[in-house]
């Protein structure tokens, strides 16, 4: 049996396997933290940022992913105070003008509470989250894709852009994709970007238990198992 | 040369090399350092060389050729030991004089000295002219003491009796101690107390740890590592030696940023220079230490500089940092524990050991100890690379030190710790250089760049320049950063082309703060400050820049219209030869004009009229 | 054919991934640029997928993947330099010779790159060509030196 640790999130009290990260911790007992680049089974990047907590440390608060945090016995932390529910909404907003063509992408938009984009919306294709690099194995265990560029200029991409023989064509990257799922209303072209809203009404149950797990639908198909499409 | 394997041995060696310099009367010393290099020192040694040569003065003159003086707009610099005689915009016309009058005569060639500008005088010695009498010159006044190829210059100087004394004197534990006691914080930027990052490496459990020396400069506007580790590799080196015996490490690297190929030269000459005394490998001085060093190159990217990357840098990946939640001193460099240190933090320790930690902690302020080399540029008299103690006001180092205003605009302001510090105005001015003090106004002390603005700079585009950089050197790792500045940078775009609106400050702000509190690594963590620090003194140049559709420091193109004055046109042609863009026609001696349709707002004609005939809208 | 030419910079690092950067330095200096089959030799020879060798290739300012000019005019964009009118020196360089930051002109003969600081900073602005530093550089001096560059293409190319 694998050891295990007390941690305080949101004041109730979690046992959990030594080693996990808070994330998982506070997945398992029902505590939603919205995440994006979070996949179960591979390695937490701390990428996205939306995983953020208030980790409490002799009194003094440090925000930090809750993906990259290992559970240590006795640890605080907060998940939703107003502090962070503000900084996730702002993340979002940022992720969802990058992207709005996606139904997963304005889910999470939802999800995290925002109700208006400051920012011209933009029409990529890729959110660069790193699920598909991190969950492609290629042949023999090399992979055919990975990150490109810097900054701005980041992209996935395989070597010279062409397609690699290394590439199984095992689909798995498609599987994990937030941009495979079209937004409810079809993909919005060029110009005709918005922020879709038509679950503004859904907020509220998931503001109800605040933090906690209600069965939303934001995770609908995408990021959260316990969405009760995938449960 | 035998090997030095013991503290004996390196005495010896030392007082060797004394009674070898007594036969010099005189010792020639010429700054080799980049920046009288790209004013052609190196013709100058060369002269030198043949005139020594043709007077047979080779046995009785030494020529020392040294890393940087500091005072770079006065290059070439000379110095000629042992009255310490300052010449200055040496040429090598000038040799023949030097040698013939000063070097044979005892006679001062006047014209080659420097002129005080405010009363007028001749001085004849560095310690007499303004500019270095209000320096404390700690570290680099050693510069003018050592040949950086040349680790006897090194040795005679005392080099390396700071590492035999920790090596055979004082315990590890002890050492840590002593600097924690001298309260030396980080120089690179983070101002992280040394002693207290050497404390926890050393208790890190583990016996394969690494200590680093971080040269991976890259704030624009700073060049004190280059000059440090061009010009005195040594004593970075034995510094790095001392901090591995406190934490028990043995093996250091050096990264230097590929754009700096001298100082590259001559860190890996020091190393060989060090390797063949016996003072880097087994068994160091006789004692229990072993120790070595390699030198790794950046490949031109400023988030190396942050500790994660650099490590992933030096592990032949991608620099993309990495979450801290553990500390490198327990997880670094290939997860071993790592103390990685600044070029000059690591510059501090052999003195801290040799002088004691108290003799260190009477210079600076309460939270500040010991001194900082600052380069000074931007629109002062006297550019260039300067150390004061801790504490010293801002306005001494603008206006004692760097003279003034160079071109009769008043000075606006004052940007310090580059892409992650602020801008100051004029009347923040007696703030000390100070971590604690710089931070809560806004800015910080950073690793010690510190550019003077006048009133022909458009804060806003200070910003927008400060964006522009981060957004270029981003590695794209995390939304805040990636997307974030991106988002801040399309914002003051918009307010530097008249397309802003006041809803957008708020917007700046808010989003600023989102960053700075959730980014992954302290690039984006500090990305907002130019912005933030900007609006909070130069509010005023933002909301002319929405309002009016005017950019006051005539700066921001799309808000400005060039056109040549009637009254002032003499008809030369000069501007219209000037334009790239053939904007400007005028026959001879017809008042000349610019097409608003093909002028591109470049301003190279405004720079080429000799007349001051261009005119800024 | 290709694994010759790197011989010797392959030397001693055979099979440490962790020499990739200074692997792909030695090429960048020696050749120029970072050729997709220096880039395969690279993968083989150090033992690394040759997807992670592009990643890094990308990833540093200091490895181009093209071929740049003849000469390389390196314009200094830092704060002490940008302050004192540096864009003045990239419009000329950009206007004049018609090409943008890292782009060839097309007679092979220029590259423009801006670098975020060369460390010159009090004797700003700071350009470089070939090797050289060039120091307080005005938009007129700049014309001037390239059009001597320009000239000294010319000659070689009637030289033969």
């Amino acid at each position: 049996m694998a050891e295990q640790v007390t941690v305080n999130i949101d004041g109730a009290l979690i046992r959990a396997t030594k080693g996990s990260s808070v994330l998982d911790a506070a997945l398992d007992f029902g505590i939603c933290i919205p995440h994006l680049c979070r996949v179960p089974y591979l390695e937490d990047i701390g990428a996205c940022r939306l995983c953020i907590v208030e980790h409490i440390v002799n009194g003094r608060s440090k925000i930090t992913t809750s993906c990259t945090l290992v559970v240590q016995e006795g640890m605080v932390i907060l998940s939703n105070t107003e502090k962070i529910r503000k900084l996730r909404r702002n993340l979002a907003e940022l992720l969802v003008a990058e992207a709005p063509n996606s139904r997963a992408i304005q889910d999470i938009a939802m999800r995290c509470g925002v109700s208006e984009v400051r920012y011209p919306f933009r029409n990529n294709d890729c959110v660069l989250c790193g699920r598909c690099i991190r969950v492609c194995t290629g042949k023999f265990a090399v992979k055919p894709i990975g990150f490109v560029g810097r900054g701005k200029n980041r992209r996935v991409a395989s070597p010279f852009d062409l397609r690699s023989q290394l590439c199984n064509e095992c689909g798995r990257c498609i599987d994990l994709c937030p941009m495979t799922m079209p937004a409810c209303e079809g993909l919005m072209k060029p110009g005709e970007e918005r922020l879709c809203g038509n679950c503004e009404s859904k907020l509220s149950d998931a503001d109800l238990a605040l933090g906690y797990c209600v069965g939303c639908y934001f995770g609908e198909g995408f990021h959260c198992q316990r969405s009760p499409v995938n449960a | 040369m035998a090997k030095v394997n013991t503290l004996k041995k390196l005495e010896a060696l030392r007082n060797k090399i004394l009674n070898n310099r007594e036969k010099y009367r005189a010792t020639i010393v010429i700054c080799g350092g980049t920046g009288c290099q790209a004013s052609r020192s190196g013709d100058v040694i060369s002269e030198i060389k043949k005139e020594l040569d043709n007077h047979g003065l080779n046995g009785s003159v030494c020529l020392r050729t040294t890393g940087c003086h500091g005072f770079c707009e006065q290059g070439p610099l000379m110095v000629i030991e042992p009255d310490n005689l300052f010449y200055c915009h040496v040429s090598p016309r000038d040799v023949s004089e030097i040698v013939s009058k000063t070097i044979l005569n005892n006679e001062i060639v006047e014209r080659l000295l420097y002129t005080d500008p405010v009363t007028g005088k001749l001085i004849k010695t560095e310690s007499d002219i303004p500019f270095y009498r209000a320096q404390d010159r700690h570290i680099l006044a050693q510069n003018r003491q050592v040949d950086p190829c040349s680790i006897e210059d090194y040795i005679a100087i005392g080099g390396y009796a700071a590492l035999g004394k920790t090596l055979f004197e004082i315990s590890p534990e002890s050492v840590v101690q002593e600097i924690k006691d001298s309260g030396l914080r980080g120089r690179g930027g983070g101002g992280f107390p040394t002693g207290r990052k050497w404390d926890e490496c050393r208790k890190a459990p583990g016996d394969e740890k690494y200590v680093i020396c971080n040269a991976d400069e890259g704030d624009p506007g700073a060049y004190m590592d280059r000059c440090v580790l061009e010009g005195n590799p040594h004593l970075v080196l034995e510094g790095m030696m001392i901090g591995a015996w406190a934490i028990g490490a043995g093996q250091g690297y050096v990264y230097v940023r590929n754009e700096y190929p001298l100082a590259v030269e001559h860190i890996r000459v020091a190393v060989k220079q060090a390797r063949e005394l016996g003072l880097l490998g087994d068994n160091i001085l006789g004692s229990s230490f072993s120790f070595d060093v390699e030198i790794a190159r950046g490949g031109g990217a400023f988030v190396c500089g942050e500790s994660t990357a650099l490590m992933a840098s030096l592990e032949g990946k991608v620099g993309e940092p990495r979450p801290k939640d553990v500390h490198t001193v327990v997880d670094g460099l290939w997860h071993k524990p790592t103390t990685l240190n600044n070029v000059e933090t690591w510059a501090n320790v052999p003195a801290i050991i040799q002088n004691g930690s108290s003799k260190f902690a009477a210079k600076g302020s309460k939270g500040s100890k010991g001194t900082k080399i600052l380069a000074l540029t931007g629109c002062v008299k006297n550019t260039g690379l300067i150390e004061v103690g801790m504490g010293t006001p801002i306005r001494t180092v603008v206006f004692d030190i760097g003279g003034g205003v160079s071109n009769g605009k008043p000075i606006k302001a004052v940007q310090t710790g580059g892409p992650s510090g602020g801008c100051l105005p004029v009347h923040k001015f007696d703030l000390p250089v100070d971590f604690d003090a710089l931070y809560d106004a806004g800015s910080m002390v950073g690793s010690g760049g510190m550019v003077v603005m006048d009133e022909n700079t458009c804060m806003v585009d200070v910003a927008k320049y400060f964006l522009t950089f981060l957004q270029d050197e981003s590695c794209g790792k995390c939304l805040p950063c990636r997307v974030g500045v991106d988002r801040m940078l399309e914002i003051i775009t918009d307010i530097t082309e008249g397309r802003g609106n006041f809803e957008q400050i708020s917007l700046l702000e808010e989003l600023g703060d989102t960053i700075s509190q959730t980014a992954l690594c302290g690039l984006g963590k500090t990305a907002a400050n130019p912005v933030i620090s900007t609006l909070r003194y130069f509010r005023e140049e933002y909301e002319t820049h929405i309002e009016d559709k005017k950019c006051p420091a005539g700066v921001c193109q799309e808000l400005i219209t060039y056109a040549i004055d009637p009254e002032s046109c003499t008809c030369c042609g000069v501007c219209k030869n000037a334009c790239p863009h053939d904007a400007i026609t005028g026959k001879k001696k017809q008042i000349h004009a610019i097409d608003l349709d093909l002028c591109q707002k470049c301003g190279i004609c405004m720079t080429t009229c000799k007349f001051d005939a261009i005119i800024v809208n | 054919m290709e694994s010759n030419n790197l011989d010797p910079i392959l030397e001693g690092r055979r099979s440490q991934p962790h020499q990739l950067i200074e692997v792909l330095q030695d090429i960048q200096e020696q050749h120029g640029y970072i050729s997709e089959e220096s880039m395969v030799t690279v993968s083989k020879e150090l033992g690394m997928p040759l997807m992670e060798v592009y990643s890094v290739a990308s990833f540093y300012k200091a490895f181009s993947l093209k071929p740049r000019g003849k000469n390389v005019i390196t314009i200094c964009t830092g704060t002490a330099c940008h302050v004192r009118g540096a864009k003045l020196n990239l419009n000329q360089a950009t206007g004049q010779l018609g090409v943008t930051p890292g782009e060839v002109t097309d007679d092979g003969l220029f590259t423009i790159e801006n670098v975020n600081c060369l460390g010159a900073c009090a004797l700003a602005p700071v350009v470089t060509e070939n090797g050289s530093c060039h120091n307080h550089m005005t938009p007129s001096k700049l014309r001037k030196l390239i059009r001597s560059l320009q000239k000294r293409g010319t000659e070689d190319i009637s030289n033969g």
